[in-house]
């Protein structure tokens, strides 16, 4: 009797456990392939709407702030540097960052702020140790995003989180995470530059 | 000293019977996608790109190790539990599938940020405090990676043993 409540109990084990695995799975897929409307939902800010001009601060400590940018078209990608995804995301840029250069469109890596409670490296050795190539070319400029920023853009705290915004300062697309959607980012730059 | 003659006496009376080499084969692919998932890429279309072109040393080595050990260890229970070779929870099996998925899934991923809002915590308190645990989970995935190959060692030593102890019983019909 014994033998057989314990058989029953680890097959139920197991059977939660990798229900568990598949379930998280699913989530994190899902949710991050969903971002743009899940998050859009908590901060009323969607596809077509002005981005908030908020300050944020290049890795140099130059100040600056989203209106700055009206008449070019960017994307503001928000990081946190312990993220690996994130660091992924730097590696794809990395070998496609001709593709935003040669269209004029530069890319704003911006740390969330305070790198969302845990402090990682900086910002900027960040960008130039996973993508060399795109920071020597002035294609992706590293930056800080201040408190109001990271509280505008990413009010949920997900990482890996991206806006394409048009030189008249509309949100053109967003998504999450960039490694595996730059495809989508890069036919949306060419679709609108 | 650790006698790995009985370890692998073991691990040959569950792999001689075909049932188990399939279950094993399946699950070990299995786990090393999952694995590979959480390791090196975010989504399928992803990861398929990155076997075609090559995945990183680190990704393709702990997936590969992960999946086959892990695989092992759950049908070495199997195994065990139907031959009522054992006849309680592996524990290390439990703990190294935790230690081993939970940096990987949780670290970057919207699951941590989304449960703090479900408990009720705001934007603001969600982007100063998600890193607190986040962060670790990212940081010390090696080390954590690194714990769940020795739970799974642990689990599979102890399990073939067990199963070696009981095997001069059992004739296993395939």
């Amino acid at each position: 009797m014994n033998a057989v409540l314990s058989k029953a109990r680890v097959v139920l084990v197991v059977l939660i456990a990798l229900a568990v695995i598949v379930v998280l799975l699913a989530y994190s897929s899902f949710t991050a392939s969903h971002v743009q409307s899940s998050s859009a939902a908590s901060r009323n800010l969607t596809i077509g709407d002005y981005a908030p001009n908020t300050p944020f601060y290049f890795a140099n400590g130059t100040e600056s702030n989203v209106s700055n940018y009206k008449g070019k078209e960017i994307v503001l990608w928000f990081v946190a540097t312990w993220c690996s995804g994130c660091a992924q995301g730097d590696e794809m840029l990395n070998s496609n960052y001709s593709a935003f250069k040669d269209k004029g469109v530069k890319v704003i890596e911006l740390e969330l702020y305070k790198d969302l409670g845990y402090q990682g490296e900086n910002i900027a050795s960040f960008v130039s140790g996973f993508a060399p190539q795109a920071y020597l070319s002035n294609a992706v400029m590293p930056a800080y995003a201040s408190y109001n920023m990271t509280l505008a853009y990413d009010p949920n705290g997900y990482l890996d989180i991206y806006y394409l915004i048009s030189p008249s300062g509309r949100i053109l697309y967003t998504n999450s995470p960039l490694a595996s959607t730059l495809p989508a980012l890069l036919y949306e730059v060419n679709k609108t530059v | 000293m650790v006698n790995m003659f009985k370890t692998i006496k073991g691990i040959n009376i569950v792999l001689s019977n075909k049932k188990y080499i399939a279950t094993f084969a399946v699950m070990a692919i299995f786990a090393f996608i999952v694995y590979s998932l959480l390791l090196e890429s975010s989504s399928l279309n992803l990861l398929a790109q990155k076997i075609a072109f090559g995945l990183d040393a680190y990704a393709l080595t702990a997936s590969a190790a992960l999946g086959i050990m892990l695989s092992l260890s759950i049908v070495l229970n199997i195994f065990a539990f139907s031959r009522s070779s054992i006849n309680h929870v592996d524990k290390a099996s439990i703990g190294a599938v935790i230690t081993s998925i939970a940096p990987l899934a949780l670290c970057c991923s919207t699951i941590i940020p989304s449960v703090l809002a479900a408990i009720g915590m705001g934007a603001s308190a969600i982007i100063s405090t998600a890193g607190y645990i986040q962060g670790p989970l990212a940081v010390y995935e090696p080390v954590l990676l690194a714990v769940s190959f020795v739970l799974l060692a642990l689990s599979i030593y102890i399990t073939s043993r067990s199963i070696a102890k009981s095997g001069e019983c059992c004739v296993v019909k395939s």
